[in-house]
């Protein structure tokens, strides 16, 4: 059975009811080499690295829980490019991917409940890889253009390039489809002296379907996007260790609606349990390469700890960002931090004849690099559509007590730029947020988020966007509110199904209704 | 308005929606197909499956073709549809459309369209605007306008590409893209508004190969101005244009010669992929008017462009297939079956570098290569290893892929598989099940 067997002593003693039927608890510890159907009835348990092989297929149903052990062999999750994964979650039925400490929480074993603990590094993550272009400068035979054999080797992984190489030509690649999917209390480095990023995707491409995700106490970054196409939408990113969402290596897709909660996982340093960036986006390994992380955001509404956070939007390594729609509150320190280098060799905005960090403020979408050019850069560079390479627009700001608004200020970020559209409040625009007492954790004053309703007040500023709308048929939505969540009485897509709806944080979801295939009704 | 002799196969092979499959999977059957795409309306060739009353378009028929290859498809096409749905729906889908792209090329366009009926997603809608443009290309317009109303539908009826907007702006450039052929510009901006900006970006060029100047030497002077400026995409548009006009007007040597030493002189700041790209266009239209001096220096040429850059096993081997198809083109079969035989050789001696899931794509580039050269005998051992290649993965996923894009690859070349060879396609064929 490949590795693959059933745990009974462990299941007669654990006796782990789900959704009202005894489950059977099932132990992996090999590469999955066939493709394999995960089903609800059972729960799973990694151990050690387990591969989803080039040409297997991993389905996951709707319920599936996967708790793995946090006492070695550490148990973790890749897809390797040629694999696919199919995580089939729905509303009422997500599947969860988190550590046994974490379902022993649960009431009678019943994954909608549950209580939130000060912990991560109770295992590994989810990595998934694909064919996408990438552009990498540490694999010898990698070209600074974009090129079908530009490779990387997977952050964390250690067994060989056959398995742990992603990047490729294919932008359209399909590496599966993850949908209604929690990740909690991960990051536990299996092999290396690596901490893990809670998802981890590696030139994925656009065919694969990525939405409604929940990453809940990361050690690391909570998703972490390497080059690729892929898309991304509606996904909560919470109490992270580090960075809430990185990206690097030419990452050109887009995403909307996300949620981002500063706070901590762990009593250890910023970066490894303590929240840093809110959004720190790289361009390339070495800024002057292609492709060149060139994306946009849409609708996202980000919350950061406002006496120690860090920064809002970290920009590295010629980085192109569009932020539209968005929602900043509390931000720790600089609401648009120039960052420039990365600490990883890339020689940072204007290197090789790249533009200037200015002038990438001012210079039309349409401009793509001719340093390193693309063959074909209109199929390379489709996420951003009309604006400036990087530009943050028909936004709205709260800031913190130390929020840091210089560089905002010089790149026209805020108010007084008539073109932006972009607004300050002095209070929040979100209906609800409730902070706990300040705590020190890692040597940082945290404000833990404990109670939200992100949706707009009526009638504040996050309400109605000023018309920065995303083009029709694309894979943004047209919606006229900022942040990601609607205003008014409609229910927003984190209730139920979501960690941080069953560990209680979330305010406003009394009213939802699903039906039995998890669709919303009465809306 | 019918597109302009003028228009390059380059631009023309752009024209196609960056979502779709290409069938092509071997880079010598895409050289080989791009032409066809782009030529100018004509009349549909004569025969094929008669066309009746519930045929959608009157005058498009499909061209005869041999039964093999006829067979070959249909293999392609009942494979790709064992893919279960669930939850290999988009895989499903994807092999699909490769194989009615491949039917579009092969001039089966009612072939293309019953195939097209079998997908059960939003491909499907891209196939019927593929259909309407095969239409439009030859003056058949009688249904065009219900063959793009359906291709919308369709799209906007899949829940998958409404959650990926990519999906439906697919349909929606295909379905500009007939109108832009048809001269209805309004329309045209209608369809292409708000899309995804390389497809949109695709239908100006289109426009404008369509509606601009034909005279080289404005041309030359829009070539010297994009280099000045060094806008990528300007430079690599104005010298796909000049690979058109060096074939236009191949017989005036001085012309010809200028165009080819400005292709090379302007091309300082393009990646070798391209640059071999122009030159196996040129290489052709040597070959084309029997130039077998030029065609040989350009293969020459493109020779040195490959060994001056840096490719990994997959690509490497891919590329090495390609210049000894062009090698062969330009009259040079000894050079050609050496160079096969030596990508052969790289690929014994980097095997293991390749997963085993992607060696058959390595290996029809050169199975294709040999068909071409005239070598059936090397052509069906490089099939058959492929095919052998193809297996090695237990799943049937990458299997299935890769007997479609194998028997593709056959029907598309021209390779007739003999009995052992068609057991063995029809034997992967039979095993397509679980795992898959």
């Amino acid at each position: 059975m490949q590795g693959i067997f059933h745990k009974t002593a462990l299941a007669a003693i654990a006796g782990v009811i789900v959704a009202g039927t005894a489950s059977a608890q099932v132990v992996v510890n090999s590469n999955i080499t066939t493709s394999t159907t995960w089903t609800a009835n059972n729960q799973y348990e990694l151990q050690g690295q387990v591969y989803v092989e080039p040409g297997a297929t991993l389905t996951i149903e709707a319920g599936t829980v996967i708790a793995s052990d946090p006492t070695p062999p550490i148990g973790s999750l890749a897809v390797a490019k040629g694999g696919q994964i199919h995580v089939l979650g729905n509303r009422r039925n997500p599947v969860i991917m988190t550590s046994t400490e974490d379902v022993a929480t649960w009431t009678a074993g019943d994954p909608r409940t549950g209580v939130w603990r000060e912990a991560a590094n109770e295992w590994g993550n989810l990595t998934i890889m694909g064919a996408g272009y990438i552009s990498e400068n540490a694999v010898g035979t990698n070209v600074p253009t974009c090129d079908p054999g530009n490779v990387a080797d997977m952050e964390g992984l250690v067994f060989g390039p056959s398995l742990d190489r992603y990047g490729g030509g294919n932008d359209n690649d399909d590496s599966g489809t993850v949908r209604y999917l929690n990740i909690r209390y991960g990051g536990l480095e299996v092999s290396l002296n690596n901490e893990l990023n809670g998802l981890s995707l590696g030139g994925i491409g656009r065919g694969t379907d990525i939405h409604h995700l929940e990453i809940m106490n990361n050690v690391d970054d909570g998703i972490e996007i390497w080059g690729g196409t892929v898309n991304l939408k509606h996904f909560s990113i919470w109490n992270i260790g580090d960075d809430s969402f990185d990206v690097d290596q030419g990452w050109r897709g887009q995403a909307q609606f996300g949620l981002i909660v500063q706070g901590y996982s762990l009593d250890a340093s910023q970066g490894s349990g303590v929240g840093d960036n809110m959004f720190e986006t790289d361009g390339a390994e070495q800024s002057s390469w292609q492709p060149v992380t060139t994306a946009t955001i849409y609708n996202c509404t980000a919350i950061g700890q406002p006496i120690d956070g860090d920064h809002g939007m970290a920009f590295r390594d010629n980085a192109r960002v569009q932020y539209r729609q968005c929602i900043f509150e509390d931000v720790g320190e600089h609401l648009v931090r120039f960052d420039n280098l990365d600490g990883d060799g890339g020689l940072g905005y204007g290197f090789g004849g790249t533009l200037s960090w200015p002038a990438t403020w001012t210079t039309s979408y349409t401009q793509t690099s001719t340093v390193n050019p693309c063959a074909n850069p209109a199929a390379r560079y489709q996420s951003q559509f009309s604006g400036n390479l990087i530009e943050v627009v028909d936004s709205v700001f709260k800031a913190g007590p130390n929020t840091n608004l210089t560089e905002a200020t010089a790149r026209g970020v805020l108010p007084g730029n008539m073109t932006n559209g972009n607004d300050t409040s002095a209070t929040t625009t979100l209906r609800k947020l409730v902070r706990a007492a300040p705590v020190l954790k890692g040597g940082k004053v945290m404000l833990q988020v404990i109670e939200l309703d992100p949706t707009p007040k009526i009638g504040g500023l996050a309400h109605s966007a000023n018309g920065t709308r995303p083009a029709q048929g694309s894979f943004l939505e047209q919606v006229d509110y900022r942040g990601a969540f609607a205003p008014g009485t409609r229910k927003n897509w984190l209730c139920d199904w979501s960690s941080s709806y069953r560990f209680g944080f979330l305010a406003g979801c009394d009213n939802n209704n699903v039906d039995l295939n998890g669709a919303l009704v009465g809306q | 308005m019918i597109a302009s002799p003028l228009l390059s196969a380059a631009v023309l092979a752009a024209m196609t929606a960056a979502c779709s499959e290409s069938s092509a999977q071997g880079a010598v059957a895409a050289d080989r197909t791009a032409p066809a795409q782009g030529a100018p309306a004509e009349a549909p060739a004569a025969t094929g499956r008669p066309a009746d009353d519930a045929a959608p378009a009157g005058s498009v028929v499909d061209a005869p073709l041999a039964e093999y290859r006829l067979e070959l498809l249909d293999l392609a096409y009942r494979s790709a549809s064992a893919f279960p749905l669930d939850p290999h729906h988009k895989n499903r889908a994807r092999a699909q459309e490769r194989v009615v792209v491949a039917c579009f090329d092969l001039d089966q366009p009612h072939r293309a369209l019953e195939y097209a009926e079998g997908i059960e997603n939003w491909r499907r809608g891209a196939a019927y605007a593929d259909f309407a443009y095969y239409c439009a290309q030859r003056g058949e317009l009688e249904r065009v306008e219900e063959l793009l109303d359906e291709a919308m539908e369709v799209a906007l009826a899949d829940e998958s590409a409404q959650l990926q907007g990519w999906r439906v702006d697919c349909v929606r450039a295909k379905v500009a893209r007939v109108h832009t052929l048809l001269g209805d510009d309004e329309r045209a901006r209608h369809f292409a508004d708000g899309i995804d900006p390389s497809q949109a970006r695709e239908l100006e060029q289109l426009q404008a190969e369509l509606t601009g100047p034909d005279a080289l030497e404005a041309h030359m002077e829009v070539v010297d101005q994009a280099v000045e400026i060094g806008q990528f995409e300007l430079t690599r548009n104005a010298l796909a244009r000049c690979t058109a006009f060096y074939d236009h007007l191949y017989e005036d040597e001085q012309v010809r010669t200028a165009l080819a030493e400005k292709i090379q002189a302007s091309w300082g700041r393009l990646p070798s992929m391209l640059r071999l790209e122009f030159l196996y266009s040129m290489i052709r239209s040597a070959a084309d008017h029997d130039d077998p001096e030029t065609a040989a220096a350009l293969a020459n040429l493109a020779t040195e462009v490959y060994e001056g850059a840096n490719w990994d096993a997959e690509e490497g081997i891919r590329q090495r297939a390609r210049l000894a198809h062009f090698r062969h083109v330009a009259g040079d079969t000894e050079g050609a079956l050496e160079a096969a035989a030596a990508a052969l050789a790289e690929y014994e001696e980097r095997r293991e570098e390749i997963v085993n899931m992607w060696r058959a794509g390595v290996l029809r580039p050169l199975a294709e290569a040999y068909v071409d050269m005239g070598r059936p005998g090397e052509a069906a051992g490089v099939y058959r290893l492929a095919l052998e290649e193809g297996i090695l993965n237990p799943n049937s996923r990458p299997r299935c892929d890769d007997l479609v894009d194998t028997c593709v690859s056959m029907a598309r070349n021209e390779f007739e598989p003999d009995e052992d060879l068609w057991d063995f396609l029809r034997e992967i064929h039979a095993n397509l099940s679980d795992p898959w």
